[in-house]
């Protein structure tokens, strides 16, 4: 154990506080089209929720967040749920894992336009990189035993239990201290022995139904703080928990607004109407969802947002929309408008899922041609002269609507050993319009298994797939007599025609057998994606290698981003010590495309990946510092003139440092500090050199339960092939809470100057009319360089029934 | 008289927060407390005869007696988070424990009626239940245990492992892996088995913890009970 002696921390606390609080530099984002990106608590292992806010949300037609944590090879691309003008996702426990998480955001526009959040990822801009806190030993030290986490429950049956019964001889339990929802209820605690009782209901005068947060601190003898923890949960008024006299009980809430927001002289109008209801009979759940938006047209994907679902220990059935999760080659999160059901029952696992992911839009006829004057382009097209006085015309493209199938029967238990296969078949509809780009057909089987041994300290992982691509189906499958106008039996392939007829018999029931089926060849391995793992939990240790392998071929139609053309090793160990308060990760990856040889050159990509975390605990900072160089080369010389600008050597060295800091002056605050630094040198035929330095500043302070004051700075230089790009950004506002919290006020103004300029104002209020039924209104006023003043405002009723 | 009314409205008043507060000892560490509660459970402190009406997040001590009743329900958690009992309904039982440095020794001896349990992985400590005929030993496991009217012991096991020597006769000693069950009859005999659909569908239902309710319309106004109603 590592012994610090006091002096140094408080000297070391200090010194930090003061570089804390004095720093110029800070913490937000600028972006066009996203005004603010909020996380739930990072933990390792923990599911995080993600909401992004948007600016002008009528002009975006897809948001997707990009991420990945520090160890892993590929990021991750998943749809964010558009409601309004927010975009929410849910990022899986799996894929959180400490020291930190990178992340953007890819905003498409609805004029096909796209920027990134943080603007100019990758090539201007790095990801964001958030810390992951890990899991303490003195996390099971202090347990809470009630409520659970994540619990719902009712306000009558409310009682906090804090158990100290583990906690380290240092703790000194009467100086704990219990923050109830922010406030600090302590001298209302029972203290009895190494429990700690607290019952909410006998002291608190306006007791809001709803979600509810608390947290822990806990001191040790000399009065420093020893570790703290939250946990946040649900308690309903019982007047949300109805139960009638058939057993059937419900919730729910009904929310519209109305928003007009104004863009470059030009205003749009929203109308948006949601409902959702949460009903329960016996072990069964149900719940309805529903949102309405002025936004939804024929012209873009679905607006709207509808499902049901039932659930109970054993099936899970949802129609409308749904998100299915299978493996991350096959299937994951995609929106699926159809059914979705599971059905779990012993070491028996059935998974299937059948509907559309996307609809027809018709393209557009934007002039005709004759024969003559018909222009040779790729989007002049032949069309009905009987119908559109002319035979040929120009099209902007629309596209078919597409169904998707897929299941999966998995055997076994996720704590020992589970097998599973799994497919999936997606096809366009080729008839949903007249005028759209080339309908596709994708078919996939999928395989995996998950072995876990020794408790979980041993845990071997496996997932393959294979893709069967046809990128035209407009004239379906070939008949007979086409192949048999293809092929003379004289002809080297002729012997084979009955052969292949019967094979294109069998198979065209469920896949559509023409000249544009890919692969071609299977023996290639071109449309086979594989990743195996071995992980290892033994002394501290979390050791974990990596092989991938997806061919240049390979096509899922329910997993759109997965990166192909790649094989390659990643092996990764993060070891922790002190109590796990310091964390050390060393990460290598050697990849290498052009599997199938289908490039000039094969490029070697290879990643050393290495940080240092520091979680103290006691008036220290947590500290992570991390240290990431790529290096990416092909092997065509720089004499190859014919090839040279193909040519690819460039090393990139990256450097972050990322503290946290929760401390008491006066009152609580909680800060954050990051630097950032990238430098690339390209030794390729381009010669793109890019410099980028970025530090942000965050401080949230809880003055009193009523009133939170938060303040942040940004800065941000970069040089990227000699276009220098430099702003700095402030932002400083606050929430308050009057009036028995029923009515909330909140204003941020956070102003930009430098090569991005722009003054932004958001004012919110909130009041809550009677009980559950709360009226909040909203205005946001942003100026900037390019477009003038905008506004967004708002007005949204909400009710808890 | 309009006096004496407001003296007894706040004499009522008084006595209800005083009822309705929870008294705990505040030198001893309880064991265990009462997490959930339907309908009627009651408890028995230890120097005391009589039975008590118990509360949501009452504390227990060791040798306090938990009681439920005819379609009610008890979820006991142990300070120590190391597991959760569901005292299902006509059930008996005494809580035990003895802090040993930062672990508690458990041992619950069940009187009658059906206890569910769910136990994570113990390191060195015990947790141990007690029946009239037998004693079980448990590590990291799920299952439940039922006391018949005639003391005979009923243990399944849904995964884990438990270790059970019979109490009575010739004192057999029997192992209890996941998907077993096993039997010590009144006379100490022990019969092991896989689990039975009867079994394990009381497993199934041991591990639900949802109410319902009836309203009852009277000509005093509407009565409504809560009841849990799983076991038949």
């Amino acid at each position: 154990m590592l012994k610090i002696e006091r002096k140094y921390i408080k000297s070391i606390s200090f010194v930090l506080a003061i570089i804390l609080c004095c720093t110029t530099s800070i913490m937000g984002q600028v972006s066009n089209t996203v005004s603010s990106v909020t996380f739930g608590e990072i933990k390792d292992g923990n599911n995080v929720n993600v909401t992004a806010s948007l600016i002008n949300s009528a002009s975006i037609s897809r948001v997707q967040i990009v991420y990945k944590s520090f160890q892993e090879t590929d990021f991750r691309t998943r749809e964010m749920e558009i409601q309004g003008d927010i975009a929410t996702y849910q990022i899986a426990g799996v894929d959180v894992i400490a020291p930190t998480l990178s992340y953007y955001l890819v905003i498409e526009m609805k004029n096909a336009s796209m920027e990134t959040y943080p603007l100019g990822v990758p090539d201007a801009a790095q990801p964001i990189i958030l810390t992951v806190s890990s899991m303490s030993e003195k996390d099971s030290e202090i347990l809470i035993l009630s409520p659970s986490s994540n619990e719902t429950l009712s306000l009558n049956d409310l009682f906090i239990s804090i158990s100290m019964v583990k906690a380290s001889d240092v703790v000194d339990i009467s100086k704990t201290k219990i923050i109830f929802n922010g406030q600090d209820v302590t001298q209302n605690v029972i203290f009895a022995g190494e429990l700690l009782l607290y019952y909410p209901q006998n002291f608190e005068q306006s007791f809001n139904s709803g979600s509810q947060n608390l947290e822990v601190l806990v001191y040790n003898k000399a009065g420093e703080l020893y570790h703290s923890i939250k946990r946040d949960f649900v308690a309903l008024d019982l007047a949300q928990i109805k139960e009638l006299g058939s057993g059937i009980r419900f919730n729910g809430d009904a929310a519209g607004e109305i928003r007009n927001e104004s863009f470059n002289d030009k205003s749009t109008f929203y109308q948006n109407l949601g409902l959702t209801l949460n009903a329960g009979i016996g072990d069964w759940n149900f719940k309805g969802y529903g949102y309405l938006t002025s936004e939804e047209n024929k012209n873009v994907q679905p607006q709207n947002r509808y499902s049901l679902s039932v659930s109970s220990d054993w099936l899970n059935l949802r129609a409308g929309d749904s998100y299915p999760r299978y493996n991350n080659l096959l299937l994951n999160g995609k929106r699926v408008r159809g059914v979705d059901g599971k059905i779990d029952y012993g070491i028996i696992h059935i998974h299937g899922t059948y509907g559309e992911v996307r609809r027809e839009i018709e393209g557009t006829l934007d002039s005709l041609y004759s024969e003559d004057n018909a222009p040779l382009k790729s989007n002049v097209v032949r069309i009905d002269s009987a119908k559109y006085g002319a035979p040929f015309g120009m099209v902007d493209f629309g596209n078919h609507s597409r169904n998707l199938l897929s299941a999966r029967l998995g055997l076994g238990s996720k704590n020992g050993f589970e097998f599973g296969v799994s497919f999936l078949h997606s096809k366009d509809d080729v008839k949903s319009v007249e005028f759209g780009s080339k309908p596709e057909e994708n078919l996939v089987a999928s395989t995996d298994m998950r072995l876990a041994l020794d408790d979980q300290r041993i845990i071997l992982k496996g997932v393959g797939a294979l893709s069967v691509m046809n990128s035209d189906i407009t004239y379906g499958t070939y008949s007979d007599s086409e192949i048999d106008s293809i092929f003379n039996v004289g002809d080297e392939l002729g012997n084979d025609i009955e052969n292949f007829k019967n094979i294109k018999n069998r198979i065209s029931p469920f896949f559509t057998v023409n000249q544009f089926i890919e692969p071609l060849n299977f023996t290639e391995l071109s449309s086979l994606a594989a990743e195996g793992s071995l992980e290892l939990n033994y002394f501290n240790n979390n050791l974990k290698g990596l092989y991938i392998y997806r061919g240049n071929q390979f096509s899922s139609f329910g997993q759109e981003y997965t990166r192909t053309d790649v094989a390659g090793l990643n092996i990764s160990d993060r070891f922790r010590t002190l109590d796990n308060q310091l964390f050390f990760t060393l990460g290598y990856e050697n990849l290498n495309d052009n599997l199938q040889k289908t490039k000039v050159a094969t490029t070697t990509f290879q990643t050393v990946r290495t940080s240092v975390s520091l979680y103290m605990r006691q008036n220290m900072p947590n500290i992570t510092l991390s240290y990431i160089r790529n290096k990416n080369n092909n092997d065509i010389s720089p004499t190859d003139s014919a090839n040279q600008t193909s040519i690819i050597n460039d090393i990139t060295d990256r450097f972050s440092l990322n503290l946290g800091y929760d401390f008491n002056y006066k009152v609580r605050h909680s800060s954050s500090l990051s630097f950032m630094t990238s430098n690339r040198v390209d030794e390729g035929f381009y010669k793109n050199d890019a410099k980028y330095f970025s530090t942000s500043f965050n401080l949230n302070s809880f003055w009193t339960r009523q009133f939170v004051s938060n303040f942040s700075v940004i800065y941000y230089n970069s040089d990227i092939s000699s276009r220098k790009y430099k702003y700095i950004t402030i932002a400083a506002g606050g929430r308050y809470k009057m009036l028995e919290d029923n009515l909330e006020l909140a204003m941020n103004y956070s102003p930009s100057f430098g090569d991005f300029s722009r003054h932004a104002l958001d004012l919110t209020a909130a009041y809550q009319v009677i009980r559950n039924l709360w009226l909040r209104a909203q205005m946001r006023y942003y100026n900037m360089k390019d477009s003038g003043a905008n506004t967004i405002s708002g007005v949204t009723v909400r009710y808890n029934f | 008289m309009k006096q004496t009314k407001i003296f007894f409205v706040l004499l009522l008043f008084v006595f209800s927060v005083a009822v309705g507060f929870i008294q705990v000892d505040k030198e001893t560490t309880p064991i265990a407390l009462i997490k959930k509660i339907v309908q009627d459970v009651s408890y028995r402190p230890v120097d005391s005869s009589d039975w008590e009406a118990a509360k949501t997040g009452a504390p227990l001590k060791s040798g306090e007696q938990i009681k439920t009743g005819f379609k009610s329900l008890a979820l006991v958690l142990f300070s120590d988070g190391t597991g959760l009992l569901r005292v299902r309904e006509n059930s008996t039982m005494y809580i035990y424990g003895e802090k040993e440095d930062n672990k508690i020794n458990k041992n619950t001896f069940i009187e009658k009626g059906l206890v569910g349990f769910d136990v994570n992985k113990q390191d060195a400590e015990e947790f141990k239940f007690t029946t009239p005929t037998a004693v079980a030993a448990i590590r990291g496991t799920a299952g439940y245990i039922e006391v018949g009217k005639d003391s005979s012991t009923t243990i399944v096991c849904d995964h884990g492992r438990i270790e059970v020597e019979s109490l009575i006769g010739n004192k057999e000693k029997a192992t209890v892996d996941g998907g077993s069950a096993l039997n010590i009859s009144k006379k100490g005999v022990i019969a092991k088995g896989i689990i039975s659909s009867l079994e394990n569908d009381k497993f199934n239902k041991s591990t639900k913890t949802s109410v319902k309710k009836i309203r009852i319309e009277t000509e005093e106004g509407t009565i409504e009970l809560e009841f849990y109603p799983e076991e038949e």
